[in-house]
């Protein structure tokens, strides 16, 4: 059974951190070429915007592992209480629960007929388990398998403040919208709710952590305006959210490099078009769908949202700072969540079943036509972003992601 | 010979480099400046040296070692390559690059093609071989034909290794090793021929290290032996030839290269705070860009030279993009036009330029101004004076001086500082708008920058129309001839080279200032320079030495 | 038909071919020799320990009243900008007050100072220099018989920094990173003196053996060569024939030197690092210190060149604008202070460095003492006050004992004295016979007998 190493699994929310802060535009925040009218930005990193809130999650979320030691008898308890024995423990954890790891054969990655076989012979229960570890590993755990280990939500806890970064999605106030820092209410963000006390997601989520940390730098996402006659106050500008085919390139300061020309992903899935309007140099735009590329390491997963609409702020030093208000699809939040696989959830903290009830628990927004259940949950990302140029880009190869059994 | 003999002739030959030592401690340091090279022993260049490997041996022979600086004289390195030996450490590295060409050379991947051949039944330790080798790259080598007995020496010595290693190809290397190591390998030499003119050797290396900054091929080897090179058709014939080659472009980029002095790009640090956008990769790209550049307007498009200082087109690439804040599609190099109007117009704005002649955290307009002077416009501007008091150039009673303008006012007060600096630094202060890295910026510290200024009696408000005051000056496309001259020669011009670089400055707006035109006239003129020293007859040398004049 | 190549080298060859280690029928090669050809120099198989001579520079000077010792004589005081020696100050001698005088011929900034100070002659271009710097003139009269002639280093990362030369066109190159510098010392080529075995590669043989090909191309050469040229011909030819030394001395069996341990290879700096950066630059120079202080124990070399910055030093804090140079002329003497305090900086920065250097000197036990005790190293700047390209009282320290004929520990003052007297004196210390050195106004005869012994 393969381990993931535990140096690469260990950080997966919190990738290249900057050697500095955010840089000082020094050279004129009026580009020399590109269209007139047109200013692009690509996004250094796309996060969890955490609100500041004293006195929230005493205590905080149980990740999986801490689960499942606390539910082990006093004197194994003992045995496991030096975090050194943190290894033993989660191996234990595995053993105990019959969680099944087998590397994935050669050549089977998109042979799903394969990928059955394998796991038959790895002794996996019939039907269960997922590919895994960029599709390395066929595993069977609480990652792939959430609904098969939900003792190991016990302890898992909803965030319990009452403020929240976000905006009023739906238009009403209900008893469980959240009040922003400002002291607006009807604000909805249930995937705070669901997130805001597991650690990783509120150190992800801290302001200033997250202008340090470059995220999904090998396919950033850039926000292009067009037919800008004026970057202060524009009641009318086109807004296009694009996919970036070019991985960050990084300046002698470790920060992001400006002005860098990202070639786009022709495919249009990963395109999205709005009106927006700027008022004192703060965009807004309507609402719309868009998919936004999530690639980290061992995490492809993109981020479906649905009527999202963006609040972006562009500063005098040329840089942006914004949110994403809309609606996160819950199959493309968990696959981001499952992508960690086993070990990534452990080692950051993680609880796949805790997240996996919670988010399905708060889910508030488009229903399944059928079955009635809510398909997406509310949220709001935050981003920040430097100047840039987006170009036309060549057609790439589309690469096969994790799939189910 | 005996012990004694050897240890005689060590004496002998330390005896008369001690008497060349004596003879340069005793000269007095104030009139050798006056001394001016030959320009009939050059050292190769090391990008000449890895050329005339590669011709020879194969682009995938990997040259591995550290080189003897070139030393640039007055602005070129070209001339300077007439100035230089090689000390003891260098020569060591001389020694242990050629090695390791040599091992590579008889190594199993390439033996069969470079040598071609191995010692056979009635030959065991391959002496026909080994000839025949040197006799085939020896010629190359040296860039002149070989007499057998030269031939026969390296052969003896290889044979020898080979004894000593007990292995044929080993030794061969070794003795590859002693020919690359070679003055007539490391060093360009120009013997006359028997009417005192330069001989067809001599001939042809000229015009190839001038056109294609590489030894000559075979087909001039030919023609050198023939004669042909001796005849103003016969030569006419080779210079077009040469010309005509996608390696002219090679050529004209060592010119240029040498000319504006851009091989100091590949060393050159900014402050990474203040430049985050600059790096050893953007500086090796600067390089290349100017260098593309000038090949697209003057070699490929055979445009006049004048339009460098006015053109928008540029070389661009998608790393560059960040500097010139301009969105570049593709990978590769691409041709770019900034917009009419565009503060991007001509050389003086390259970023390359611009980056080169400033200090690792800010612009300095005197040294652009001088860089610009001494490569361009050919004036040599004198050092500061001795005990010169700065004093002056503080204002004390007004530190706040926002703009590089501000701070430089001071030069131009005091006259003793104003002779050389009223030449220098408008120039450079018209190219303030671009930063230390070369960037476009239209303030300092707040404060709108002043680019405007005062060039050969006209005004300019900015580098664009500086450029325009370089397009129509004639001191700019006169000292390109000059250089161009010295660039092929390989020595500052004596009285009797004047008139001839006279005749090529007044030419040159003839053709329409066609660089093309220009090497083509420098080609042909430079192999009529008579040889300038006879020494003894030149009948005794051949006698003495065995070797051929060339 | 025989075979002048083979006959010449065969008696050689038989002794050594096999593989055995008899050195019996090498002939005397004048290497061993010392200036009149009669006896063994104190050097490789000599027996003494060699005395070693050095040069150590730094750009741009010092602020004469923040670095001058008030003090003379021995237990001198130790100025503001000298606090960095405190540690090693017993082992370094300070000479303020020795002047270069151009006597009317132009001062090329950061060039005329610096060129007078090693030729003893003033000059105002680099074509102009004519003489040896005089590193070179010890080289070549004690530097045979070691590896390596002279060894030339510099921290800043380029060869071109460098004051030791022929001429102005014949610069010595330096070794411009430790990694380079490794491989040059303790690469392929070494070979550990303390080793029990010694089998002679016969490679080194085949290598000299094919260069007497080169050297016989010299007389038909120089013939056909104007004045010029045969200077420079001459120059290469010595060179070759340094190498042919050196190659024969790779088949003797070196004398143990009981300091000498064979140094791991550095790690080499990422790409594109600052190295005018001054942290940078002092991890660079103390590790390359610390290469050339075991080089020496190892017997590799008797001259040294070591450049800790360029004249008109390129040091800078990283995030400045503005550079140890620039300040030197465009900051603001303080008015409370007194001086200019980031010139100030770096010039204490510059004496840490030379603390390092002596400091890796004198860590390196050999015989009854340390390395420093068998070493002279005559250490300078370009300038005075950099301000104002001052050629007055530029600074020279000197450290080490030089095998017991040199004081340490002593402040000179040389009240307006001509510099080339220090130039002089070491030339004597290193046993040369000369009487006087320097040109014209700045030639002279007396050694500074204050630090001789």
């Amino acid at each position: 059974m393969n381990r993931l190493p535990r140096r690469m699994a260990f950080r997966l929310l919190k990738t290249l951190p900057l050697a500095a802060a955010l840089p000082v535009l020094i050279a004129a925040d009026t580009p020399t070429g590109g269209e007139p009218g047109v200013r692009a930005f690509v996004l250094t990193n796309i996060f969890f915007a955490a609100p500041e809130e004293e006195g929230t999650c005493t205590p905080l979320a149980d990740g999986g592992v801490e689960s499942f030691y606390n539910s082990l008898p006093a004197d194994e308890q003992a045995a496991f209480a030096d975090p050194a024995k943190r290894r033993q423990l989660e191996h234990l954890m595995k053993e105990r629960l019959g969680f099944k790891a087998t590397r994935m054969p050669p050549g089977a990655e998109n042979d799903p007929d394969a990928i059955r076989q394998a796991a038959a012979a790895a002794g996996f229960p019939a039907g269960k388990g997922r590919t895994a570890f960029a599709n390395k590993r066929i595993s069977y755990d609480s990652c792939t398998d959430p609904l098969d280990f939900m003792q190991l939500a016990k302890g898992y806890r909803h965030y319990d403040g009452k403020i929240a970064e976000g905006a009023n999605l739906d238009g009403k106030h209900k008893r469980n919208d959240f009040r922003s820092a400002a002291g607006e209410p009807g604000i909805d963000n249930q995937v705070w709710r669901a997130l805001g006390c597991t650690k990783a997601f509120r150190d992800a989520g801290d302001r200033k952590a997250a202008r340090q940390v470059l995220m999904s730098a090998r396919a950033p996402t850039l926000i292009e305006l067009r037919g800008v006659d004026d970057l202060r106050n524009d009641p009318d500008v086109t807004v296009n959210v694009m996919a970036g085919s070019d991985a960050l390139a990084r300046d002698a300061r470790g920060g992001p490099l400006l002005w860098s020309s990202f070639a786009t992903d022709p495919d249009p899935a990963l395109r999205a078009t709005t009106k927006g309007r700027i008022v004192d140099g703060v965009l807004t735009t309507d609402p719309v769908d868009m998919r936004l590329n999530y690639k980290e390491q061992i995490i492809d997963a993109p981020r479906d949202l649905r009527g999202a609409r963006i609040s972006m702020t562009l500063k005098p030093d040329g840089s942006v700072d914004g949110r994403i208000y809309g609606y996160y699809t819950l199959s493309s939040l968990y696959a981001s969540i499952e992508q960690m696989s086993q070990d990534g959830a452990s080692a950051s903290g993680i609880s796949c079943p805790g997240v996996y009830k919670a988010i399905h628990d708060l889910a508030d927004g488009y229903p399944d036509r059928k079955t009635g259940r809510k398909t997406a949950i509310s949220s709001a990302l935050g981003f920040v972003g430097v100047p840039a140029f987006a170009v036309p880009g060549e057609r790439i190869a589309v690469t096969g992601k994790g799939a189910g059994l | 010979m005996k012990p004694r003999t050897i240890l005689l002739a060590g004496a002998a030959a330390l005896t008369a480099a001690s008497m060349a030592l004596a003879m340069t401690r005793e000269g007095r340091a104030d009139d050798a400046g006056t001394v001016t090279p030959d320009g009939s022993v050059r050292r190769l260049t090391e990008a000449q040296y890895r050329r005339v490997v590669a011709d020879v041996f194969g682009q995938d022979i990997r040259v591995v070692g550290r080189f003897e600086p070139d030393k640039r004289v007055d602005g070129l390195v070209a001339v300077g390559s007439s100035m230089v030996s090689v000390t003891a450490s260098g020569f060591d590295q001389y020694e242990g690059i050629a090695r390791g060409i040599a091992e590579q050379v008889v190594d199993k991947d390439h033996r069969a093609t470079l040598v071609g051949c191995e010692p056979a039944a009635g030959d065991t330790e391959g002496q026909a071989c080994v000839s025949r080798f040197f006799a085939k790259v020896g010629p190359r080598l040296y860039r002149r034909a070989m007499a057998p007995a030269e031939i026969a020496r390296f052969t003896a010595a290889t044979l020898e290794a080979g004894r000593t290693l007990g292995d044929f190809h080993a030794g061969l290397a070794t003795g590859l090793t002693a020919m690359l190591s070679s003055p007539e390998f490391l060093f360009r030499f120009e013997r006359p021929a028997a009417n005192g003119k330069l001989g067809g050797y001599a001939r042809a290396s000229r015009i190839s290290f001038l056109l294609w900054n590489a030894p000559p091929d075979a087909t001039l080897m030919e023609a050198a032996a023939a004669g042909t090179l001796d005849t103003p058709q016969g030569l006419a014939t080779q210079v077009d030839r040469l010309m005509a080659s996608p390696r002219f472009e090679d050529g004209m980029r060592a010119f240029f290269n040498d000319f504006l002095l851009l091989d100091d790009l590949d060393t050159l640090a900014k402050d990474s705070v203040l430049f985050p956008q600059f790096n050893a990769n953007v500086a090796g790209l600067l390089k290349e860009q100017t260098l593309r550049t000038v090949v697209d307007l003057l070699v490929t498009n055979k445009g006049d030279y004048r339009d460098l200082f006015t053109t928008r087109r540029i070389a661009m690439h998608r790393a560059l993009g960040p500097i010139y804040t301009v969105p570049v599609a593709g990978r590769d190099w691409t041709m770019h036009e900034f917009p009419e109007g565009d503060p991007r117009t001509g050389l003086l704005t390259h970023a390359g330029m611009l980056a080169l002649h400033s200090h690792p955290g800010r612009t300095s307009p005197t040294l652009r101004g001088k860089a610009i002077q001494e490569a361009l416009l050919c004036r040599k501007i004198p050092a500061p004076p001795a005990n010169v008091s700065f004093a002056v150039v503080q204002d004390v009673n007004n530190p706040t001086l926002k703009t590089t303008r501000a701070r430089l006012k001071a030069h131009l007060d005091d006259e003793e500082c104003a002779t050389c600096h009223r030449v220098t630094d408008p120039i450079g202060l018209a190219l303030e708008q671009f930063d230390g890295v070369g960037q476009h910026r239209v303030t300092e510290r707040g404060e709108p920058i002043d680019a405007s200024g005062e060039f050969g009696g006209a005004a300019f408000t900015d580098a664009v129309a500086l450029g325009k005051l370089f397009h129509d000056n004639a001191d700019v496309s006169s000292c390109v001839v000059r250089t161009a001259w010295r660039y092929a020669t390989g020595r500052e011009p004596r009285a009797g080279d004047e008139p001839p670089i006279a005749r090529l400055q007044a030419a040159f707006p003839k053709v329409g200032y066609r660089m093309t035109d220009l090497m083509r006239a420098i080609a042909l003129s430079i192999t009529l320079d008579p040889v300038p020293r006879a020494p003894a007859s030149r009948q005794q040398v051949a006698i003495r030495t065995g070797v051929p004049p060339s | 038909m025989t075979n002048p190549m083979l006959s010449r080298r065969g008696f050689m060859l038989r002794g050594l071919v096999g593989g055995t280690a008899a050195t019996v029928g090498i002939p005397i090669l004048d290497m061993f020799l010392n200036g009149n050809g009669t006896a063994y120099a104190a050097t490789v198989g000599g027996g003494a320990l060699p005395v070693r001579f050095g040069t150590w520079f730094w750009g741009c000077g010092m602020i004469p009243n923040r670095w001058e010792p008030k003090t003379v004589g021995a237990n001198y005081d130790l100025p503001p900008q000298l606090e960095p020696i405190k540690a090693v100050q017993k082992h370094v001698s300070v000479l303020s007050g020795f002047d270069v005088n151009l006597d009317g011929k132009g001062n090329l900034p950061h060039l005329s100072g610096n060129t007078a100070v090693r030729t003893g002659a003033a000059a105002d271009s680099w074509e102009a220099i004519q003489a040896p710097s005089f590193d070179v003139l010890i080289a070549d009269a004690v530097g045979n018989g070691s590896f390596f002639r002279a060894l030339n280093l510099s921290a800043d990362g380029n060869p071109r920094t460098s004051y030791s030369y022929r001429n102005g066109s014949s610069m010595n190159a330096a070794s411009p990173s430790p990694t380079d510098f490794y491989r040059q010392l303790f690469g392929l080529d070494f070979h550990d003196p303390n080793s029990a075995e010694f089998k002679p590669d016969p490679r080194y043989i085949a290598r000299r053996s094919v260069l007497s090909v080169v050297a016989e191309q010299r007389k038909a050469l120089v013939a056909s060569a104007g004045a010029a040229d045969r200077a420079r011909l001459d120059e290469y030819f010595t060179s070759v024939r340094e190498l042919e030394s050196k190659l024969a001395l790779q088949l003797q069996k070196p004398p143990p030197a009981e300091a000498c341990v064979r140094p791991a290879e550095p790690a080499a700096l990422p790409a594109g690092t600052d190295l005018t950066d001054t942290p940078t630059r002092l991890g660079q120079h103390k590790l390359m210190s610390g290469l050339l202080a075991m080089a020496l124990a190892c017997n590799q070399t008797r001259i040294f060149n070591m450049a800790f910055s360029a004249a008109a030093s390129d040091l800078r804090q990283t995030g400045e604008t503005t550079g140890y140079h620039q300040s030197t002329h465009e900051e603001l003497v303080d008015r409370s202070l007194g001086y200019q305090p980031t010139v100030d900086k770096f010039t204490t920065q510059s004496m840490v460095a030379w603390a390092d250097f002596v400091e890796a000197l004198a860590s390196v036990r050999e015989g009854d003492g340390t390395l420093l005790d068998n070493c002279l190293v005559f250490a300078h700047s370009e300038v005075s006050y950099a301000r104002n390209h001052d050629l007055a009282g530029i600074p020279v320290m000197i450290a080490g004992r030089a095998g017991g004929k040199v004081k340490n520990g002593v402040h000179v003052r040389g009240a307006g004295e001509p510099i080339s007297r220090i130039g002089l004196t070491m030339q004597q210390v290193m046993g040369m016979p000369v009487e006087s050195w320097g040109k014209d106004v700045m030639r002279t005869t007396k050694p500074v007998s204050e630090i001789l012994v």
